[in-house]
């Protein structure tokens, strides 16, 4: 296990170097500046926006600035952002508790939703209930964030006035208060996520309850619910596992629009207003912490197998 | 008798209907006022130039004046008064008894001290040093006289030095023992100055929050201020209406200040604005030529654009200068502009423009020709995509391009542009940064270059009195747009949205004041 552990973080050494290198040489050479916004400020001070031009390397081609990067990186300095002056791990670490709030959160409301739903389609098929079930999921996996977002805040937050329109409150952070915010955007984010997990759990106990060992199950009289939840379900989880994996980066990417939207201060906003002024550092530094968490997230999904299906071993 | 009565029933309502006006009208002290943001991540001075940044520190430091909310000149602030002894010496007379926030890491709850002409220095220094958004221009030396008194002396007359909301307004005094013991960064987390209200409590992005300043030199009514991040503009004015926020400011958005006007519990508030115009490139061909920058002018019906699309939101320009800068506001410009598309068709064929492949648009020199005026997003696009239509009906391939504002920005900077949405925000010297050819490169996108205009420029720098000021600013102005450099379309007011509960609030310009010796806002009940 503890081999198989290395060997996954080896080779997440060079992929994490290859996102590096793309974002920089996207970043590089995608269109617009952060110099050219600085400069087309009618009150600009030209001589202190030079100064910072040759401070932060711009004058030299984009991928001796890369080397620099890097070498700076692998002290440990993710270097300053150009348009808050302020160093990028500082902000990160300020803003990845909300982001992995959201994710949590979002991905709470997606599994508290979907999991039920799709075994209790699954186990009453072709009832009302299972056309239920997949219209909800339709609905999750078709309706765009930003469109749900709106019709949330306009219901909830103007028109009756229940929930706050914003993501996090700014100070006195209650528990209660902080559940409060979270649910317009952890129901928006999750939303998606519920839709695919409820269509993917439905089919799973599906294929599950036509196997050997559930006629085994149900051919020593267990009743259908033991049947359902003890045998079938343990194993039609595994696929459903891997997808909550894989969805979490599409978790943190939808973290950019919901946070940005709700105010959230997270990730997701921090690295739209780094795209807005082509905050190359920040920009970086905001992706890199994305892939890493991805990373992560795949590497604990690959050891929760283990608890799932006693069968697997990594050896 | 029934007539006495009716009298003294008059009378009583009457009475009781000026008591509640006379009480609706009488401050009351206490309340939050909640303020809606795009994003606050920092609070060190200087560093960018948003908004909102610089609104949130104009009302922790104190500021030598601050800019009328009537006719946009400095008023007294944390200077009683000023001289301007010569035009290339100001002599500040700094208000005694003024003190800097006590309760916080470097001035213990009663222990803070008086802000005296040194602190006012080493601000003013530390601005020349840091500031990559604001300019003081070429300020020779800063040195106090005595205890409450400061002398700049200027390298060349500064007329702009205190009447430019982007200079020496946004100065703000901040005593030197903070920076030495937090450090740049450490202050820019947890200021410390003089201002109505004292830092409580900031997270980057999500929210800051100040409070009331007991030791102000004016009396303050709010309790504290808090700035709510809501980066979604659409989503900041459903907070205003939820009641989540009372304020809203910057707002340039058509279709919310419609809806807004018409709420009663709203006031919709306008302060200044911007400059919006066509910029020609004439770096490149065909816009080198007068001729050909004069027939699209032609053929442009500005009037119509402007009345189905900004109507009362704005002021038709025919210069850059605004009417709310004291110098350079010149409607007799109108003289020089005239709708004559026929004239302008007649132009374009005599500079070679013609339909050879009867495709409906017009080839230049026998090759196709496309117009794309590059802007970003605003009002303007749709006043653009008029244009456009005006211009394809005449026979130009016209389109817009509405663009990222960074990626417009390098397009302008780097010269990547032909016809482009100019702006600026039409402070004091909006026209000098459009249009100096010093500024090339930089804010004159237009690559322009006039030995002429220059020098009219650069004495109109020199002049500290405004009558010879204006002279010389129009003059250049007339010559920019005879040239057709640029077509002035309008002046965009700038709108801030407060609920009716909001009272003496005035719109930002060159820093949020809402503690002045002119406005003093308060919340009602």
């Amino acid at each position: 296990m503890s081999k198989y552990l290395i060997r996954r973080i080896l080779i997440t050494i060079p992929v994490l170097f290859g996102i590096t290198f793309i974002v920089f040489a996207m970043v590089s050479f995608a269109p617009g500046s952060a110099i050219s916004l600085m400069l087309s400020n009618e009150n600009v001070n030209v001589e202190n926006v030079d100064k910072l031009r040759n401070e932060l390397g711009f004058d030299l081609p984009w991928y001796e600035q890369y080397f620099r990067y890097m070498g700076k990186l692998l002290r440990g300095d993710m270097g300053r952002s150009i348009q808050y002056n302020r160093p990028v791990g500082e902000m990160i670490r300020e803003k990845i508790g909300n982001t992995i709030i959201l994710a949590m959160s979002s991905m709470l409301v997606a599994v508290v939703i979907a999991i039920p739903l799709g075994v209790i389609a699954a186990a009453k098929r072709r009832s009302v209930f299972d056309y239920l079930a997949t219209g909800v999921a339709l609905v999750g996996v078709s309706v765009p964030g930003f469109y749900l977002s709106l019709i949330l805040i306009i219901v909830f937050g103007l028109k009756l006035g229940w929930l706050p329109i914003r993501g996090l409150p700014s100070y006195d952070v209650t528990f209660v208060k902080l559940v409060r915010h979270l649910t317009l955007p952890s129901i928006t984010l999750g939303s998606m996520l519920a839709g695919v997990l409820t269509r993917l759990t439905r089919a799973s106990v599906i294929e599950a309850m036509s196997q050997d060992y559930v006629r085994t199950a149900r051919s020593k009289g267990l009743v259908e619910y033991k049947v359902l939840f003890k045998h079938a379900l343990r194993n039609a989880l595994l696929p459903v596992l891997t997808t909550i994996g894989m969805q979490f980066g599409s978790l943190l990417g939808g973290a950019v629009i919901i946070e940005t939207i709700f105010s959230l201060p997270g990730l997701g906003m921090l690295s739209m207003n780094a795209v807005k002024f082509r905050d190359i550092p920040l920009i970086q530094g905001t992706v890199l912490v994305f892939a890493v968490s991805f990373v992560l997230v795949m590497l604990v999904v690959d050891m929760l197998y283990v608890l799932v299906d006693p069968r697997i071993r990594y050896e | 008798m029934r007539k006495t009565l009716v009298a003294i029933t008059l009378s009583i309502l009457l009475v009781a209907a000026l008591g509640m006006t006379a009480l609706g009208a009488t401050p009351i002290k206490g309340g939050t006022l909640r303020v809606a943001v795009t994003s606050i991540q920092q609070l060190g001075l200087y560093k960018s130039a948003s908004n909102d940044e610089n609104d949130a520190t104009s009302l922790i430091f104190d500021q030598l004046f601050v800019i009328s909310k009537n006719d946009f000149q400095p008023i007294p602030h944390l200077a009683e008064s000023w001289d301007n002894p010569d035009p290339l010496t100001w002599v500040f007379h700094i208000r005694k008894g003024t003190m800097f926030h006590d309760d916080n890491a470097v001035f213990p709850k009663g222990k803070s001290r008086e802000v005296v002409a040194d602190d006012v220095v080493y601000s003013i220094n530390r601005m020349i040093k840091l500031s990559t958004s604001f300019v003081l221009g070429p300020i020779k030396s800063v040195k106090a006289l005595d205890r409450y008194t400061v002398e700049i002396k200027t390298e060349t007359p500064q007329p702009f030095l205190v009447n430019d909301s982007n200079r020496l307004a946004r100065m703000s005094v901040v005593p030197k023992e903070a920076i030495d013991k937090l450090g740049e960064d450490g202050f820019a987390k947890t200021p410390i100055g003089s201002g109505p209200f004292k830092f409580k409590n900031f997270s980057p992005d999500s929210g800051l929050v100040i409070v009331r300043n007991d030791l102000y030199w004016l009396p303050i009514y709010l309790d504290a201020v808090e700035f709510v991040t809501i980066p979604d503009p659409a989503v900041q004015t459903l907070a205003l209406q939820s009641g989540e926020v009372h304020v809203v400011k910057h707002l340039f958005n058509l279709e919310v200040a419609q809806t807004f006007e018409k709420n009663k519990n709203f006031q919709l508030l306008s302060r200044g604005g911007s400059y919006r115009g066509l910029g020609f490139n004439v770096s490149v061909a065909p816009y080198d030529n007068f001729e050909v920058r004069d027939a699209i002018s032609k053929i442009l019906d500005i009037d119509a654009a402007f009345k189905a699309v900004i109507g009362s939101h704005g002021e038709r320009a025919y210069g850059q200068c605004p009417p709310w800068v004291p110098h350079g506001y010149d409607p007799s410009l109108k003289s020089i502009w005239s709708y004559d598309p026929a004239a302008g068709l007649k132009l374009l064929e005599k500079n070679g423009f013609k339909d050879v492949n009867n495709d409906g648009f017009l080839e230049w020199n026998g090759k196709p020709f496309k117009v794309e005026i590059k802007t970003l997003a605003g009002s303007q696009v749709k006043v653009l995509t008029i244009f456009a239509t005006q211009l394809r009906e005449k026979g130009l391939n016209a389109s817009v391009l509405q663009q990222d504002t960074a990626v417009w920005a390098d397009d302008l900077v780097q010269g990547n542009t032909g016809l482009f949405f100019d702006y600026s925000f039409a402070g004091t010297t909006g026209f000098h940064s459009l249009f100096h050819s010093s500024m090339i490169g930089k804010s004159n996108t237009h690559y322009y270059k006039n030995a002429e205009v220059d020098k009219l420029l650069d004495e109109a720098l020199t002049k500290t009195k405004f009558s010879e000021l204006s002279a010389l600013w129009k003059k250049a102005q007339k010559i920019v747009f005879e040239q057709r450099i640029g077509i002035p379309m309008y002046f965009e007011w700038s709108y801030t949205i407060a609920s009716t509960k909001v009272n003496d609030l005035v719109p930002p310009w060159g820093g949020f004041n809402l503690v002045t010796i002119e406005n003093n806002v308060w919340l009602s009940k």
